[in-house]
């Protein structure tokens, strides 16, 4: 197996299950928070919709400003976040599709202010800064879920509505 | 570049942060859950502490069965959590450490209800149901902290209580 079949296993996988939760968001939860120091549900949503930029970033170039980033467009309804999400996760798909183990390993540099403030493979962005990265705030948004009377799906296991999936 | 190059460092920097987590919880709310359904505080960062030594089963058994019998009760302090936390990383890294891409590369099954649901290299479960299920609980976990009122320490980026 290759490293960027290994690389598209984990990413359609793990993207399938953000997919899942986030198909469950409701309008009328989006500006709940659990804390008032906690991001919104619409917040954490976006975000997890957003942080896909960084593939885009990473894949076309060497070396990123922190401020090259699109901003995130909007997101006024739970289908607006989908939609985001969808189209983010396939643009960094076809990226990694289209490169191969060489460029993978190749480092990309993220600077600030013309200072580099982190370097990391082409590989190590998408599994840390992006899926790692999402996993966590996943896990926030289930507990989100959870505390909102969602039902929560299986995501590592079963959880306490839904029996494991894979 | 081995396929632990990039495994290990990871494994490693997970696990700090793990640790900075944990540092945080409060003895007195390890009884706490946030809504009928979900895992106690205590019950959820065992489970975390608990998670690195399925990288070392990955190595030491032929297959997993879930639920896996982890064998351990319910910490009943902070201080608990860190040494278990603590021994089963370690023991997980010297499992890790020499491990070559071919060893990485075997296949891995895992049963439930001791039936297959799949089968992948041990390096693909090892980053699914080690690190990413580490995190994944480890989020929830910053969730409960910050409904208990404890400042969170940055964990992908700046937390509201604290910068990188």
């Amino acid at each position: 197996m290759t490293q960027i079949n290994e690389l598209l296993a984990t990413y359609d996988r793990e993207t399938a299950i953000t997919r899942t939760l986030l198909q469950r968001l409701t309008n009328e939860t989006l500006s709940w928070k659990p804390h008032p120091k906690s991001t919104s549900m619409e917040g954490l949503g976006r975000h997890l919709a957003h942080m896909f930029t960084w593939g885009l970033l990473s894949f076309t170039q060497s070396e990123s400003d922190m401020n090259a980033r699109t901003p995130m467009p909007p997101t006024q309804t739970a289908e607006d976040i989908l939609t985001a999400f969808d189209r983010n996760v396939a643009a960094v798909r076809s990226l990694i599709e289209k490169s191969s183990d060489k460029n993978l390993q190749e480092m990309w540099s993220l600077t600030h202010n013309g200072q580099t403030i982190m370097a990391m493979s082409r590989s190590n962005v998408v599994y840390s800064m992006i899926l790692s990265h999402m996993i966590h705030h996943r896990g926030q948004l289930s507990v989100y879920l959870r505390l909102n009377e969602i039902p929560v799906p299986s995501i590592y296991g079963p959880s306490a509505d839904e029996p494991m999936t894979t | 570049m081995l396929l632990i190059e990039t495994l290990l460092p990871e494994f490693d920097h997970e696990i700090a942060m793990t640790k900075r987590v944990f540092e945080r919880i409060p003895n007195e709310a390890l009884a706490w859950k946030p809504h009928q359904k979900s895992m106690s505080l205590g019950v959820l960062a065992t489970h975390i502490s608990t998670i690195p030594h399925w990288a070392t089963l990955t190595f030491t058994q032929s297959e997993f069965n879930i639920p896996i019998n982890e064998k351990t009760s319910t910490a009943t302090s902070q201080a608990e959590l860190l040494v278990k936390l603590d021994q089963h990383s370690k023991e997980a890294r010297s499992q890790l450490v020499d491990k070559s891409d071919a060893e990485l590369m075997a296949p891995w099954s895992l049963k439930y209800n001791r039936q297959i649901i799949f089968t992948m290299p041990k390096a693909s479960f090892l980053r699914k149901f080690v690190f990413s299920h580490l995190i994944h609980h480890r989020g929830q976990l910053s969730v409960y902290l910050r409904l208990k009122e404890v400042p969170i320490p940055p964990i992908y980026g700046a937390s509201a209580d604290e910068k990188i």
